[in-house]
């Protein structure tokens, strides 16, 4: 029978009230340890940078801006003068970013803006897109205190017999631009080749993020870019063509987007990347860097 | 001791509206779900002249709307509804048209119907029994330990194997298999692990309600794995399908119809359909196994179990049509897939290992009488609750993927 019982197992609860307290106590640490300082430490002083020196034209995005793309090198390659807002995982949450970038720049240095590129790896990872709408992080990747701890139990105790170190975010360049300087770029990571394929996730992504840009820089001229990637024998063209097509089509069949999109090389060779797939090194940012320029001087003023 | 029932509905609303990411449309679909469970059980009840067809037409509801766009399909890939006026509409349906069927439909059904727990969670409420008369002490104790076992396979398995999704855009055969394995296992933890969670809670709170599985994978072979998986489904399809046909056009077809049919019910698309008829085949050549005692029959009927599980997951988990038709050209590449194992979080490595680990002992150990009786009896005992409990403490995190994916639609 499915409802018999021993009434002794009420140790069960007893148990169960235990390890209840216990988590409770985790989940207050994890909340008040959860080591982001450095991304946001990194945030913080882009934006204090960006108070200091003047620009016209800006990148935005995720830590593949941050790594590989260059506003130092880009403003002396044109004519405009540039700043780069990539932050560590493009503020983990749309919302989140948009909110940064509405703060850290004022409303009439903004309508000033005269280029706006955006280079983004969400349609790059599927599922990501999704998953990031549904986040509960903040800007600097915090989660507020909910059931679930942000790093496990487990995952503490190994990092504390290990003595690892987590990945550190040096402090941003004159232009916001990753200072590599002491950063020692590791190439051993593995690859994986993903790309999101669901046409209405990506039609919608692209709407959304469009419509804020054009709200936050009203008279800029708008760059969606898909960034370069290293997988080497992992990479699918077909694929890439395949989601890269489906973008392309969701910018051209829809002239209230305007905005102008531009598909970047993969990286040449695993030597010019740092630490993943999808970012540079100083060689490879500059390599990345010089082909965006040269798209970007083919864009009518 | 124990909350009355409209009161416990009133619970679940709060619970599934602040526990989801979007408060109102969730308070929207409860709402919608709630009226047009009504409209549908006042319509039911009143319309003689469709007492015949009118079940099938509830049942078949959600296969118009997923024809007509309203709703996607049930793949177990994606689950938030995109429209909230049809929010749980494929089981309010089904449960009013098993009611129905078998006519214990009541105006006042449209409270259990409704609960938004279950339309979340994904258990059809084909029964609620009241059992408050039973000690709150007495109910902590039964019930707790579902409700821990349910939150460890939702969270600690089903959570983390999220990772491994992405798998599903490749074609080679290789790769296809090893994600139908890690996809079934990440359905079984979540739906299951939803399942048993809302199983505990309403134990605790007063109400007995149907325990959606009964792990299945300790079935010697593929009909007695359906017994075990999604039986609240599975008794909807034998009430409205297998019963009224058997006898008329034999086994083969009433199978066929049966397996369709619930194809129909996850939603029109050509895998489902293929799904279908597929386990319809392999169900029957399990039932001419044990007929005909067929040499090697016990070895027999479990290859074709894992078959149907692993191979009806491929067909199931991708309604990508043309990606499909590409995997059935069964593409051998090489084993290169293998090296995703150490490009995912260690914590969905762990997750990996504790599924197949837990799904080996379902299946290994089901004659041992913890086992046997189906009920989760061996993770409900003291030591497993406490190496479980120790576990969630260890390896829990926020790590996404913590969604309902056969609630919602």
């Amino acid at each position: 029978m499915l409802y018999t019982v021993n009434v002794k197992s009420s140790i069960i609860f007893y148990m169960f009230l235990f390890f209840l307290l216990m988590y409770s106590s985790y989940l207050i640490y994890d909340h008040n340890h959860q080591n982001m300082e450095h991304i946001k430490d990194f945030g913080l002083a882009k934006r204090t940078l960006s108070e200091e020196v003047s620009f016209d034209s800006v990148l935005l995005g995720g830590s593949n801006v941050a790594y590989s793309l260059s506003a130092e090198q880009l403003t002396l390659e044109s004519n405009n003068f540039w700043f780069n807002f990539g932050l560590s995982s493009e503020g983990f949450k749309d919302e989140n970013y948009w909110s940064y970038i509405e703060e850290t720049i004022d409303k009439d240095k903004r309508s000033k803006i005269k280029f706006a590129v955006y280079s983004s790896i969400s349609p790059f990872k599927s599922g990501h897109i999704l998953y990031r709408k549904s986040s509960i992080q903040n800007i600097w990747g915090e989660i507020p205190l909910s059931f679930f701890p942000s790093l496990s139990l487990a995952h503490r105790l190994k990092s504390f017999f290990d003595n690892k170190k987590t990945l550190i975010y040096p402090m941003p360049l004159l232009r916001g631009d990753f200072n590599f300087k002491n950063k020692e770029c590791n190439q051993n990571y593995i690859v994986r080749f993903e790309r999101e394929m669901k046409e209405i996730v990506l039609q919608e992504w692209v709407e959304s993020q469009s419509k804020d840009i054009s709200r936050i820089f009203p008279n800029a001229k708008i760059i969606f870019v898909m960034p370069s990637e290293f997988y080497g024998s992992k990479y699918d063209r077909e694929l890439a063509d395949s989601m890269s097509n489906v973008l392309k089509n969701i910018v051209l069949s829809n002239p209230r987007l305007e905005i102008i999109y531009f598909s970047q090389n993969p990286f040449p060779s695993q030597k010019i990347t740092c630490d993943s797939m999808l970012h540079g090194n100083s060689e490879g940012r500059q390599w990345r860097t010089k082909e965006l320029s040269q798209f970007l001087s083919t864009i009518p003023k | 001791m124990g909350v009355n029932y409209f009161t416990y509905w009133i619970l679940a609303a709060v619970l599934i509206a602040v526990g989801s990411n979007d408060i109102l449309g969730s308070i929207e679909g409860i709402f919608w779900a709630l009226i047009f469970s009504f409209v549908l059980i006042f319509g039911s009840k009143n319309s003689e002249r469709f007492t015949l067809v009118a079940p099938y037409l509830l049942f078949f509801t959600i296969s118009f709307t997923s024809l007509i766009g309203l709703t996607e399909t049930l793949t177990g890939s994606h689950a938030t509804s995109s429209t909230p006026m049809l929010y749980g509409l494929s089981f309010y349906t089904a449960s009013i048209a098993y009611l129905h069927k078998k006519k214990l439909l009541m105006l006042v059904d449209v409270w259990k119907v409704s609960n938004p727990i279950m339309l979340f969670t994904g258990p059809m409420t084909l029964f609620i029994k009241d059992i408050r008369h039973r000690g709150i002490r007495h109910r902590i104790n039964f019930y707790l330990p579902f409700f821990i076992i349910g939150l460890f396979y939702f969270k600690i398995i089903g959570g983390p194997l999220i990772s491994f999704m992405f798998l599903i855009n490749e074609t080679d055969i290789v790769s296809s298999i090893v994600f139908a394995i890690i996809f079934e296992i990440f359905v079984y933890a979540n739906f299951c692990g939803l399942s048993l969670m809302i199983y505990g809670i309403s134990g605790i709170v007063g109400y007995q309600i149907p325990l959606n599985f009964k792990q299945p994978f300790s079935a010697s072979n593929i009909i007695d794995f359906w017994r075990g998986w999604h039986t609240s489904l599975s008794a909807v399809l034998k009430e409205l399908f297998y019963n009224p046909l058997r006898k008329k056009i034999g086994i083969l077809g009433t199978l066929i119809v049966v397996y369709l049919a619930s194809a129909m019910w996850h939603g029109i698309a050509f895998n489902f359909f293929l799904w279908g008829v597929f386990h319809a085949l392999l169900f029957y050549i399990t039932i001419l196994i044990n007929q005909y005692q067929v040499i090697w029959k016990n070895f027999f009927s479990v290859s074709i179990m894992f078959l149907a599980i692993i191979f009806g997951r491929f067909l199931f988990a991708d309604s990508n049509v043309n990606r499909l038709i590409e995997k059935l050209h069964f593409k051998f590449i090489d084993f290169s897939v293998f090296e995703i194992f150490f490009s995912v979080p260690k914590i969905s490595l762990i997750a990996l290992s504790i599924g197949i680990f837990l799904i080996g002992i379902e299946f290994l150990f089901r004659k041992n009488h913890y086992v046997n009786k189906r009920t989760y009896k061996h993770l409900r005992l003291p030591i497993s609750q406490f190496i479980i409990m120790l576990l969630f403490l260890l390896l829990a995190m926020s790590f996404g993927g913590e969604y309902a994916i056969y609630g919602q639609r």
